[in-house]
């Protein structure tokens, strides 16, 4: 029920917080089954033509108005990030950070599951790889997913839904490279349709992944969930900004308040069971913003572990310039191959864990007289139009993602000098790599030389992010970790199926729940574990509308 | 200044650092500057331009004092420099420039997108000839000895 300064609504069976990867996909599993599920997003969705492909300034809006930082953007939706640490890759808006990512689209590794027993210094996941595999599997057909069977360095897997991407002229170039060196490789499988699929256009190489995709052929989840969503009967809000979710008497979540930004007028949304798919910032943020009496350190969070353990991968970019023309300007940015030669843990390299290669285009021509990813920036002056002509479609990245371990004091906390332009408080994050990740990117970046070398590069440039006098301070793509599922409330937020430890019928869906990262993009994985969620929560609804507390909830 | 000085010293500026070839025109000559202003006026706000102009032209050359720009708030040269590029980079001379070099490149990249062959399936071209990896089922993981990384102060399960 609504109080007083703020506008009540219907109660619903659900209610869903935040409109990505997470929300998308779990509205869609319960609004099919009949369930009325109301969707709250703080941002507008994002037409066609709002994307600036079209536009002979694109390179310039993607680097500004269209950046993946919400601190460089400063839209009006967004919220800052307080952090000296790395760059937060986060959108808000229908379809959440889906909007702007690469839609690179790997599948962890069976041992990336089970850390916990491999060495002991990362928790095994509540399930294992097999158990997801069906799930992955069917996110993939509702994505829309490109690739090539036959992978020997994972497990085999069902078709995919269109054959791999175009790989130009760069796939047979660094192909050779990896053959030279003996080293696995293999076409990227990537959620963007080389072929026309479920209504949707194939990708027609445009290059400019990083605005999104206006055509509608990568997997931007307004388009390929938000339709069916609705047409089950969802309800999506926008410009509905969260600012806590509140609890009853005996501890369950009666529904959550928000603002509708566009008429700054209060209102409570009442539902039987609550969905947080904020991201891994956003939704520890907004379990802290939930304190309470009954819940004094946020909602969730009587193990401490709420905003703990963030990971983002260990991140380093390698890029190469070969005489050979590349056309490094076509084709979809990240990737045309994946090498996972080094993906295992082997302790005689002197760390644990392990990272994979991506083989990665470089934009248009602005970035690419700027510096691409690594930051080669060519001399202005007389020499600068020599060097765009011996480096203009000739070059390619190598991505290097590493497992980055998940550590206690990398965290999500509220800052307490930044807030949103509603007053709440923006996140605070703090994130380093330990030693072994260090030594681990170090074997890295050696190894990407390697294969610069193997192609016969005539121009190497290295990307460690670092800052003088600050040291590593990665673009955070990957959000992930801060409210760890598990088998023990005690070193855990939630239980394999997302369901809070300490509020019954509150569930976090997104990125957060990850126990580890693995050593490759992560947004297949995590549409996987919140499809398997949100299906065990249709399939038990009736309990998890009045479920309460208790020590059986595993 | 005048606003004829202004535009005149933005002018040179642009094509200080894009002075053009044989091939690429000067960055003053696709109306680098004009943009350049604009972004200027977007970052810093209305007097951003007069104040940058104005650090531009304190007494000493124009190469030297973008030379100390350069080295002493480089924050606000990459900037600069990013916006002259993507400015001069946009212009339908440089991209003709570009297309003088035997790439295909267009005005921009939608709604046309490129034509690229598709995926070839067959063995050694797109496809590995003899395909390597490995991977290990769960119930074929073992335990590994981390005894010989005890200097690294690894962390138990995370904590």
């Amino acid at each position: 029920m609504a109080s007083a300064g703020r506008r009540g609504h219907d109660s619903v069976d659900v209610l869903v917080i935040g409109s990505g990867m997470g929300g998308a996909v779990a509205t869609r599993v319960l609004a099919e089954a009949g369930l009325k599920a109301v969707c709250l997003e703080q941002g507008p969705w994002t037409r066609p033509q709002d994307h600036p492909h079209a536009s002979p300034d694109w390179e310039w809006q993607r680097a500004t108005n269209w950046n993946t930082s919400p601190n460089v953007r400063r839209l009006d939706q967004d919220y800052p990030v307080d952090t000296h640490d790395e760059t937060t890759l986060m959108w808000n808006g229908v379809g959440g950070s889906t909007t702007v990512y690469t839609a690179t689209w790997p599948r962890f590794r069976p041992s990336d599951f089970r850390k916990g027993t491999e060495h002991g210094c990362q928790p095994d996941w509540p399930f294992t790889y097999e158990n997801l595999e069906g799930w992955y599997d069917q996110n993939d057909r509702n994505c829309g997913v490109s690739g090539l069977l036959g992978d020997h360095a994972i497990p085999s897997r069902m078709p995919f839904q269109t054959r791999p991407l175009p790989p130009g002229p760069l796939g047979p170039v660094v192909a050779k490279g990896f053959e030279k060196l003996g080293w696995h490789w293999w076409p990227m499988p990537n959620a963007i349709i080389s072929e026309d699929y479920d209504g949707r256009l194939a990708c027609n190489n445009c290059g400019a992944c990083q605005s999104g995709c206006p055509r509608g052929s990568l997997n931007d989840m307004s388009i390929t969930h938000w339709p069916k969503a609705i047409a089950a009967g969802a309800e999506l809000r926008t410009h509905a900004r969260v600012e806590r979710i509140e609890t009853d008497h005996t501890g369950r979540a009666t529904g959550a308040v928000y603002v509708d930004r566009m008429t700054k007028t209060r209102h409570f949304q009442p539902a039987d069971v609550v969905i947080v798919a904020c991201n891994g910032v956003g939704t520890p943020r907004l379990l802290l913003l939930s304190e309470n009496g009954r819940f004094p350190r946020g909602l969730a969070n009587s193990s401490d572990m709420v905003g703990r353990h963030l990971m983002h991968h260990g991140l380093a970019i390698v890029e190469a310039w070969t005489e050979e023309r590349l056309d490094s300007h076509k084709g979809n940015i990240s990737a045309v191959l994946i090498g996972e030669e080094f993906a295992e843990t082997d302790v005689s390299r002197g760390f644990i864990n392990g990272f994979t290669m991506h083989i990665v285009r470089l934009n248009g021509a602005g970035y690419q007289a700027l510096g691409s990813h690594s930051g080669n920036v060519p001399p202005w002056g007389k020499d600068h139009h020599a060097w765009f002509r011996r480096h203009f479609g000739h070059g390619f990245g190598i991505l290097l993602v590493g497992d980055d371990l998940p550590l206690p004091d990398n965290r999500v906390t509220l800052s307490e000098t930044l807030t949103d332009a509603d007053g709440l408080p923006a996140p605070k994050i703090s994130y380093h790599l330990h030693p072994n990740d260090e030594l681990m990117m170090d074997f890295a970046v050696e190894r990407a030389k390697d294969l610069a070398a193997a192609v016969n590069a005539f121009d190497v440039k290295v990307n460690r992010w670092t800052i003088p006098g600050r040291g590593y301070a990665p673009p955070a793509w990957h959000l992930l970790g801060t409210c760890r599922m598990g088998s023990d409330p005690a070193d855990s937020v939630t239980n394999q199926w997302g369901q809070t430890w300490d509020v019954p019928n509150l569930y976090l869906m997104d990125g957060s729940l990850l126990p580890t990262g693995g050593a490759v993009n992560p947004t297949s994985t995590i549409g996987a574990v919140v499809l398997r969620a949100a299906s065990h929560l249709r399939d038990r609804f009736a309990e998890a509308r009045t479920e309460q507390r208790s020590e059986g909830l595993s | 200044m005048t606003p004829a000085a202004t535009a005149a010293t933005l002018a040179a500026f642009v094509d200080l650092l894009l002075p053009g070839d044989d091939l690429f025109p000067p960055a003053s000559t696709v109306g680098t500057q004009a943009m350049l202003a604009e972004r200027i006026r977007q970052r810093f706000g209305g007097d951003g331009v007069a104040e940058i102009v104005t650090r531009l032209t304190k007494g000493e050359e124009l190469a030297e004092a973008v030379a100390r720009l350069e080295g002493d708030e480089p924050a606000l040269f990459a900037f600069l420099y990013s916006a002259t590029c993507f400015a001069y980079y946009q212009s339908p001379a440089v991209i003709a420039a570009i297309r003088g070099l035997g790439h295909e490149y267009k005005d921009a990249p939608q709604p046309e997108g490129y034509e690229m062959p598709r995926f070839d399936f067959t063995p050694g071209i797109n496809v590995p000839m003899n395909p390597r990896g490995t991977f290990k089922w769960t119930d074929w993981l073992e335990p590994v000895d981390i005894s010989g990384l005890a200097h690294l102060n690894l962390p138990v399960k995370g904590n």
